[in-house]
Order: C-alpha cells, then sequence, then structure tokens
C-alpha cells in the first residue's frame, strides 16, 4: 500500500530539452490554480522557481505574494535526473520524496518517469522513530500497515 | 495542495500519538486522555482533525462513541497523489508539444 506511485509520460523532445523546461520553467505550464500551497486557498500561485543547484529550494510565490518553501533539490543531473524532498504546506519533518528520470529514446523523444516515494525510504529512520514523538510520517504509516494487516 | 489536510493532520506530534495509539486499540475520548499526557479537550480537538481528515472515525457503542483508524485514509491519500502526478505531468507534456509545434 505504500508502493510509491511512479507515473510515465512520453514527450517528443530531446532528453535536455525536457529537464530544461520542467526545472527552468516551471511556472509557465504547472497546474499552479490546482496544485500550490495558494490552490487550497481557492487561488493560484503566482510563479514557482527551483535553484538549478543540490540544496537549492523550491519554492512557491503564493498568491498573497508569500513564499512557501515545498522543498530541497536532492539530485540535479542536467538532462538525466531531478530530485527533491517533497513537503507543500508542510514542516520539513513531513518531507516525502520526489524524483524524475528523463530517458532520451530518440533524439526527438523522451521518456520521463516520476517517482513519488519516502514514507518507505524514512521508515527506515531509526533515530527519528525511537524518539517517540517525532514519529514522523512514516510511524503513521508502520501503523496503517499494521492497522490494515 | 488539495490534500493537504491529511498531512496536516499527521504534522502535530500530539495528534500523531493520539492516532498511533488508536491504530493499536479503538478507545473513546475519555480512555485515550487518560493515557496520554493532554487535557480531555484536546483530545477532542485533535479528534476532531483526524476525523475531517478521514484518518480516523468513531462509531457508537452504547452512549460511548470508540474511535478508531479508518484504513481507508491512507489509499485515498494514494489515490490523490495519482491524480495529482498525472495532472502534472499532462499539463508537463502539453507545454513541449506547444513548443514543438512552434
Amino acid at each position: 500500500m505504500t508502493d510509491p506511485v511512479v507515473k510515465t509520460v512520453e514527450v517528443p523532445c530531446s532528453a535536455a530539452r525536457a529537464f530544461d523546461v520542467f526545472v527552468r520553467n516551471t511556472a509557465k505550464w504547472w497546474p499552479l490554480d490546482r496544485h500550490s500551497v495558494s490552490a487550497g486557498a481557492g487561488k493560484a500561485a503566482r510563479d514557482i522557481t527551483i535553484d538549478p543547484h543540490v540544496g537549492g529550494a523550491i519554492r512557491e510565490t503564493t498568491h498573497e505574494g508569500n513564499i512557501s518553501e515545498w522543498g530541497r533539490v536532492l539530485e540535479f543531473a542536467e538532462g538525466k535526473a531531478f530530485a527533491m524532498t517533497w513537503h507543500p504546506g508542510n514542516p520539513a519533518s513531513l518531507a516525502t520524496h520526489l524524483r524524475l528520470e528523463f530517458i532520451q529514446l530518440a533524439p526527438d523523444r523522451t521518456r520521463v518517469v516520476l517517482t513519488h516515494s519516502g514514507w518507505e525510504v524514512l521508515a527506515g529512520d531509526a533515530d527519528e522513530r525511537r524518539n517517540g514523538y517525532n514519529s514522523g510520517w512514516n510511524g503513521v504509516l508502520d501503523v496503517f500497515e499494521k492497522a490494515a494487516a | 495542495m488539495a490534500n493537504q489536510e491529511t498531512f496536516h493532520a499527521l504534522s502535530d506530534g500530539t495528534r500523531r500519538l493520539v492516532f498511533e495509539t488508536l491504530a493499536r486499540h479503538p478507545q473513546p475520548v475519555g480512555k485515550l486522555a487518560q493515557s496520554l499526557p493532554v487535557t480531555r479537550s484536546a483530545v477532542s480537538q485533535h479528534l476532531k482533525v483526524l476525523s475531517d481528515a478521514g484518518l480516523v472515525e468513531a462509531t457508537a457503542q452504547g452512549t460511548r462513541r470508540i474511535y478508531a483508524v479508518r484504513r481507508e485514509g491512507l489509499a485515498e491519500l494514494r489515490a490523490y497523489l495519482d491524480q495529482l502526478w498525472g495532472d502534472v505531468l499532462a499539463e508537463f507534456s502539453k507545454e513541449i508539444e506547444r513548443e514543438s509545434k512552434t
């Protein structure tokens, strides 16, 4: 039940181009009115930016002009892969993990594989789990698994 | 995000403790309050947030309401994420197609 969510799409361009559009022109195509912190208030976000390096921030400029951090860049391999922690609207302690892989099939054909995981990754964090109150999202998922078993 | 509620409901340490306690043993508010370091009214408020997020549900047993974890909660969250990423990738794909036509 806690398997990662995996989605694939094929686009008619090179991997370099697909990567570029995804990380550098994000605000141009991202459904800002449906998937943003602003969307929670029924509004469209003004902008989304990704700092193009590991450790960089992914930030939404909300409809009110505030900055809301969605996560941090974990991997930035130009034309190949992009990964980040994912916690829009939540503290970083509840971050899950998002990764995109760009696989060029032909000069004008690229497969993009999106994997949203994190619960099982974080579940391995023994220190956090020992610390009862800070068992985090994954302690919760463990509980769910047991309840469903 | 639309399903922020689920994440939000579990973003509070005490609330998670309430949730995890219920997962082990379904029980009424009073009993929960006895075993946790918070007041009964605080437990009630946490239960409301968890119920609104679809993570716990109450069933009547005589005059008492017994709270328990709602298993469908996680499946719904996963379905939401599935839809979210399908939507995002569809928009991304449309953008590339728009560009390649020009």
